[in-house]
């Protein structure tokens, strides 16, 4: 006897509240998605087609470049993944995700990138002081540096390139932005900005997974127009966008695509992973789009959807 | 099932068996974080630290 091809997984290497959460969501509303964990996986990559993965799947790796290549693998297997490889490629590289954003005019901080010890001076120079010096690649606020001065940004290259490694060649640095006390991170779960937190610190860097308390946050137009258009300058899916309220109005700072939302459920009222659960079920209604939309096509059906909902 | 204690070389856990999955996370009465690499037979792995590409 064939086995039934599962509909719908949620591929994971290890079981947050998050993934638990999903878990629960899909139970929920009476559907049996596999969990499939990624440690585990092993494809072939040389024409066989796999039958037994699923049509749909919830892509939840902690670890960014196995989740990447395991989407890249799924999705040559007429996989749909959610997010796909290029909304992941994009959210996974601060540097990609700020050319994203740019190329499609949603206001980001001030960001240079430099790519010698010299040049990365003079950029910091160019942006004023304190400037923010971050890893392309990471996430929860890990290695994101404030520099006071010359002498610091000084120190950090010397440490960057004792470090080796080409990522430490890549010299992202971006504006400070004074902040009041908080960012925004709102969530996106396809076409819908569906809930958004403040994230309150007295510390520059205003993250839950580094202490922030989140709090509920209306989501206005401002706040649904800018994560919304962000979230298609990636390509869009299940996205948190963080933004940051400064003196020449929102911006985006990053934007996430395996979101953490344990603490923002109870906070802002939303069941987020039914939320999600719901979108990715009517993926699969849709027939599973294996393309992702990208740059002026997202953006006209972020806006369509904006004047469905006004 | 109700949860039975599990002895690892990492310490003691207590755990429902029956109801773990792969990749769930559990801490030792030694204060271990273990992960669930394999179900059958059940086996305990002290969990990876945190790597640079981790993150949301």
């Amino acid at each position: 006897m064939t086995a039934r091809r599962p509909e719908v997984a949620i591929v994971y290497d290890r079981i947050r509240p998050e993934e638990r959460l999903l878990f629960d969501a899909f139970e929920r509303l009476g559907v049996a998605a596999e969990h499939r964990y990624a440690p585990h996986e092993v494809h072939a990559l040389s024409g066989e087609r796999a039958s037994d993965l699923p049509l749909v799947t919830l892509q939840r790796c902690v670890a960014q470049t196995r989740g990447l290549a395991l989407t890249r693998v799924f999705e040559a297997h007429g996989v749909r993944v959610l997010n796909g490889s290029v909304t992941a490629a994009l959210c996974g590289d601060k540097l990609a995700t700020s050319a994203a954003l740019t190329s499609h005019g949603v206001p980001t901080p001030r960001t240079l990138v430099a790519f010698d010890h010299d040049a990365a001076l003079d950029a910091c120079d160019t942006l004023g002081y304190p400037v923010v010096l971050k890893p392309t690649v990471g996430s929860w606020g890990r290695m994101v540096s404030r520099l006071s001065d010359r002498d610091a940004v000084e120190a950090v290259l010397e440490h960057k390139r004792a470090l080796g490694g080409p990522e430490h060649g890549v010299i992202y640095l971006q504006e400070h932005v004074v902040k009041p006390g908080r960012d925004i991170r709102a969530f996106v779960v396809g076409d819908r900005v569906i809930a958004a937190i403040d994230r309150a610190s007295d510390h520059w860097i205003t993250n839950t997974a580094r202490g922030a308390v989140a709090s509920r946050r209306d989501v206005d137009d401002a706040i649904a127009d800018l994560a919304g258009r962000a979230a298609a300058a990636v390509g869009g899916g299940i996205l948190a966008v963080d933004l940051v309220e400064s003196e020449r109005g929102l911006l985006v700072l990053e934007v996430n695509h395996t979101m953490e939302f344990r603490n923002s459920i109870e906070t802002t009222g939303v069941d987020i992973p039914a939320a999600i659960a719901r979108h990715v079920l009517e993926v699969l209604e849709s027939g599973g789009v294996t393309r992702p939309r990208l740059g002026q096509e997202a953006a006209a059906a972020h806006a369509t959807v904006l004047r469905a909902v006004a | 099932m109700p949860s039975r204690s599990i002895d690892t070389p990492y310490g003691r856990v207590e755990a429902d068996p029956a109801a773990l999955e792969l990749g769930e996370l559990l801490v030792s009465d030694e204060g271990s974080e273990l992960e669930v690499v394999s179900l059958d037979p059940l086996r305990l792995e002290p969990a990876p630290e945190e790597a640079e590409d981790w993150g949301e």
